[in-house]
């Protein structure tokens, strides 16, 4: 965890987890609060210190930036769609609730991300959800397709029927994963997180996440074909 | 990336699909994978899988999604910005400032005994009176001196009535809403007082009106039965700290957390929730874990808080993560384990009298004598720091006389003497109230002999003017940006000026810190240069010992404020003790149960 500076370069999380450094020129008044560039992208930080400071816009930018994480993160942690929206509206607000605490010493990302993620955790803990949701319910609901669908257009019939029925099984499997194991699989796959990054979010050592994310990789290949699972090769829970 | 050299377990190919191994690790695993087929095959399965994963359909953000949360923050803030201007209208920002500047103070306590007690007696206590002084300062000139016209609430002794008055304090002009009102104001008065932005202050004031519940368990057992309970009542309102849709229930953050180290013997809980729904937890708490448990209300008091990071610290064991890079004290432990077939609760019989909170000599006039005291010079902030001996003696309390054998170690800051006398001369018409109420006490118990907590509130009040809602709006709305400005350039730079005051000030009294070590403890100090020093009511962060736990936390609470303005919590200390069940005392004792007042005719002997 790096704290960044104001006005120095700072490293900015991409949809695919990459990071990109920019220059951010800043500004700031009299009172010494900073105010957003206006020519470029503010970063998480100083959209965080706006915040703080009373700018409520500035939330709206982070909203924009990370909601779409958020929500397919809460998605395919409680498994739910409508419920998936509801849960990252509310892990934003637990986070505009709580945005004073935070402490720019870590990342806004991560901390959002363990909000989200335990937002999640816990409503599905309450509502008990151990059933395989829909997957094409869900798509058909929200118009959503895997992004290389395009890529995929001269596949044939049967190609196709194939790949959304083994999709559904794996996110059916997902869904029977162990919270600990889905989250950190969807963290790690489905967020791009790098495994510093996730073991910020759920407070654990790297290691952890390592071990948990080959434990969690292993039951997944286990629920999809058990007829190849390779079960000896699992490493015990400790 | 903290990841070995070497590969030591299984769990390698999933690091070196991800690319997460080192180097070094990188070059063993590519050995390993041209000579085990297996593997490899393995390393193919994974790799098909992470992919499939990536290709899972991603939902995408409605269009109206950001609209909607802002929407939804909107609500939730204009709600509570409502709801407070609702109670500034009704007359409670002139008592709460009072409250801010140390001329209310409001203190829940529970007088510990040397002897197992079935039940527990919750005073509430409070003394609003401004004087002149306070009148005088440039936020009071426009607010409403008069206190509320309705008196608080008296919660009752048996469990129905106390439910009864439950109901009654979920409303606006009863006893508990009467007091947190008064709790809420006076910090918000405390935050204009460091200059805060005014936006910034009216949101987070109304934001985080939710109390903390503050538990700390002594014995693993205890503590069992104690996360019972709290999971049990907080298992369906988990993570709801929503005012909008948790409005009187209880409120909890996140799930229980051990934040001590449990081989200290010593867990602890933080519970938020409205302030009425405390006797009920306390209640709770005290039925389930049976009469082997006895808990006690230390203190309780207005406290600008970082709590967040002193909770980090505390949960990670490592004070040095605080801001102020001050580790957390030792806690000693003579206080807090139990011995199996020791009979009896083990407070010291002389604990140590280093400040107001690691004094076991504590009464209820102590405390409320040295919370004026304290938040009065703390809140008077823009008056020269040789003034505040005067200010503090001219602080009205209606707290009763302290024991000759008070002493609050004071840095800088003289002992309250005057205070101590001031109060004495006011053993008013309101004491004897008081008296009265707790003789009506005394007989609750012995009728209902089964209850483990009793809450009575006593509070005080005169009637007086009040001015008209609109007109009192008016002031809340123009009075807030005054204050804060005119502060503002009374204080100059706040910073600066505490550095300076941490550097006048001098060694705790039994602490016996040399004088450099206490300017290097700067967080240790109050939020407001001319103030008093924390360092004088943290005397057991060095020492430990006694009731230092909570000493230490409501300093480290104290030293965030200055960095954490926006922070703050009403934090109340619970400690819950246990007596082995051999010695369990016969239940229901009526003739021996405690009543603080009949504690103050006869203090403990130390």
């Amino acid at each position: 965890m790096t704290q960044d500076a104001v006005g120095g370069p700072e490293e900015t999380k991409t949809a695919g987890g990459t990071l990109q450094v920019q220059m951010r020129p800043t500004s700031r008044d009299k009172e010494g609060r900073d105010h957003l560039p206006k020519e470029s992208a503010p970063s998480d930080s100083q959209l965080v210190r706006l915040v703080q400071a009373g700018d409520q816009r500035a939330f709206g930018v982070l909203i924009e930036r990370y909601g779409r994480q958020v929500l397919n993160t809460c998605w395919r942690i409680c498994g739910h769609m409508e419920d998936a929206r509801d849960l990252s509206q509310e892990a934003f607000l637990h986070a505009f609730r709580r945005i004073r605490d935070f402490r720019l010493d870590s990342q806004f990302y991560t901390w959002l991300y363990r909000i989200a993620v335990n937002v999640s955790i816990s409503h599905r803990r309450k509502m008990k959800y151990r059933t395989t949701t829909s997957l094409d319910a869900a798509v058909a609901q929200r118009g959503a397709e895997p992004p290389d669908a395009g890529r995929r257009m001269n596949e044939t019939p049967d190609h196709v029927v194939e790949t959304a029925e083994r999709r559904e099984r794996l996110s059916a499997a997902l869904n029977r994963l162990d919270d600990d194991h889905r989250t950190v699989i969807v963290l790690r796959d489905l967020e791009g997180l790098g495994y510093a990054d996730i073991a910020e979010v759920l407070e654990v050592p790297v290691g952890t996440v390592r071990s948990r994310l080959h434990r969690a990789r292993h039951e997944l290949l286990a629920l999809m074909e058990p007829e190849k699972a390779d079960v000896t090769s699992w490493p015990s829970r400790t | 990336m903290a990841e070995p050299d070497v590969i030591h377990h299984d769990d390698w190919l999933s690091a070196y699909l991800d690319g997460e191994l080192t180097p070094a690790a990188r070059a063993e695993a590519e050995q390993r994978l041209a000579g085990d087929p297996a593997a490899r095959r393995r390393l193919d399965e994974l790799g098909l899988l992470a992919r499939e994963l990536g290709e899972l359909p991603r939902c995408e953000v409605p269009d109206d999604f950001v609209a909607e949360v802002q929407r939804r923050i909107e609500r939730q803030f204009s709600t509570s910005v409502a709801a407070g201007a609702g109670r500034l209208r009704r007359g409670w920002l002139p008592l709460g400032m009072a409250a801010a500047v140390g001329l209310s103070v409001l203190v829940w306590f529970e007088v510990r005994s040397h002897a197992p007690k079935p039940a527990r007696s919750i005073v509430l206590v409070d003394a609003v009176t401004p004087t002149e002084e306070f009148k005088k300062q440039p936020w009071a000139m426009h607010a409403d001196l008069a206190p509320p016209a309705s008196e608080p609430a008296v919660l009752k002794e048996s469990s129905e009535s106390r439910a009864a008055a439950m109901r009654e304090t979920s409303s606006d002009d009863t006893g508990a809403a009467w007091v947190q009102r008064l709790l809420t104001i006076a910090t918000l008065d405390q935050k204009m007082t460091a200059g805060v932005d005014e936006a910034l202050l009216r949101e987070h004031w109304f934001a985080n009106e939710p109390r903390q519940l503050f538990l700390i368990a002594s014995d693993p057992a205890v503590s069992e039965r104690v996360e019972a309970v709290l999971t049990s009542m907080a298992s369906d309102r988990e993570d709801k700290h929503d005012e909008s849709k948790s409005a009187g229930k209880l409120a909890w953050k996140g799930r229980p957390g051990k934040n001590f180290d449990p081989a200290e013997g010593e867990f602890q809980w933080i519970v938020r929730c409205p302030r009425h729904e405390w006797p009920v937890i306390l209640d709770r708490l005290a039925a389930a874990s049976g009469e082997s448990v006895r808990i006690e209300l230390v203190s309780g008091d207005v406290l600008l808080s970082g709590w967040t990071a002193a909770q980090t610290a505390i949960a990670s064991n490592a004070g040095e993560q605080l801001a102020f890079g001050q580790p957390l004290p030792e806690l000693s432990t003579s206080e807090r384990s139990v011995s199996p077939g020791k009979p009896d609760i083990p407070i010291p019989e002389e604990p140590p009298k280093k400040s107001l909170f690691v004094d076991n000599t504590l009464t209820p006039e102590k405390v409320i004598e040295d919370l004026i005291g304290m938040l009065g010079r703390s809140a008077v902030s823009g008056s020269p720091p040789a003034e505040q001996p005067e200010k503090a003696g001219n602080v009205e309390a209606q707290g009763r006389s302290a024991p000759e054998t008070t002493t609050v170690a004071s840095a800088g800051v003289p002992v309250h003497e005057e205070l101590r006398d001031s109060s004495r001369a006011r053993k008013t018409e309101t004491h004897m109230q008081e008296e009265e109420e707790a003789s009506s006490l005394k007989r609750a118990e012995r009728q209902a002999p089964e209850s483990k907590l009793s809450s009575v509130s006593t509070a005080h009040s005169k009637a007086g003017r009040r001015p008209s809602p609109e007109v009192e709006a008016e002031a809340f709305e123009n009075r807030l940006p005054l204050a804060a400005r005119r502060l503002r350039s009374v204080r100059g730079d706040a910073d600066t000026s505490e550095k300076s005051a941490d550097g006048a000030s001098s060694p705790t009294g039994s602490t016996d810190l040399p004088a450099d070590e206490v300017d290097s403890k700067p967080a240790l100090s109050v939020m407001s240069a001319e103030g008093p020093k924390l360092n004088d009511m943290v005397g057991g962060e060095a020492g430990g010992g006694g009731s230092g736990q909570t000493e230490t936390r409501l300093g480290l609470e104290f030293a965030h404020s200055r960095n954490q303005i926006a922070t703050e919590w009403v934090t109340i200390v619970v400690r819950v003790y246990v007596a082995p069940s051999s010695a369990r005392p016969a239940r229901a004792q009526p003739a021996t149960r405690h009543d603080p007042r009949n504690e103050n005719e006869h203090p403990p002997q130390n």
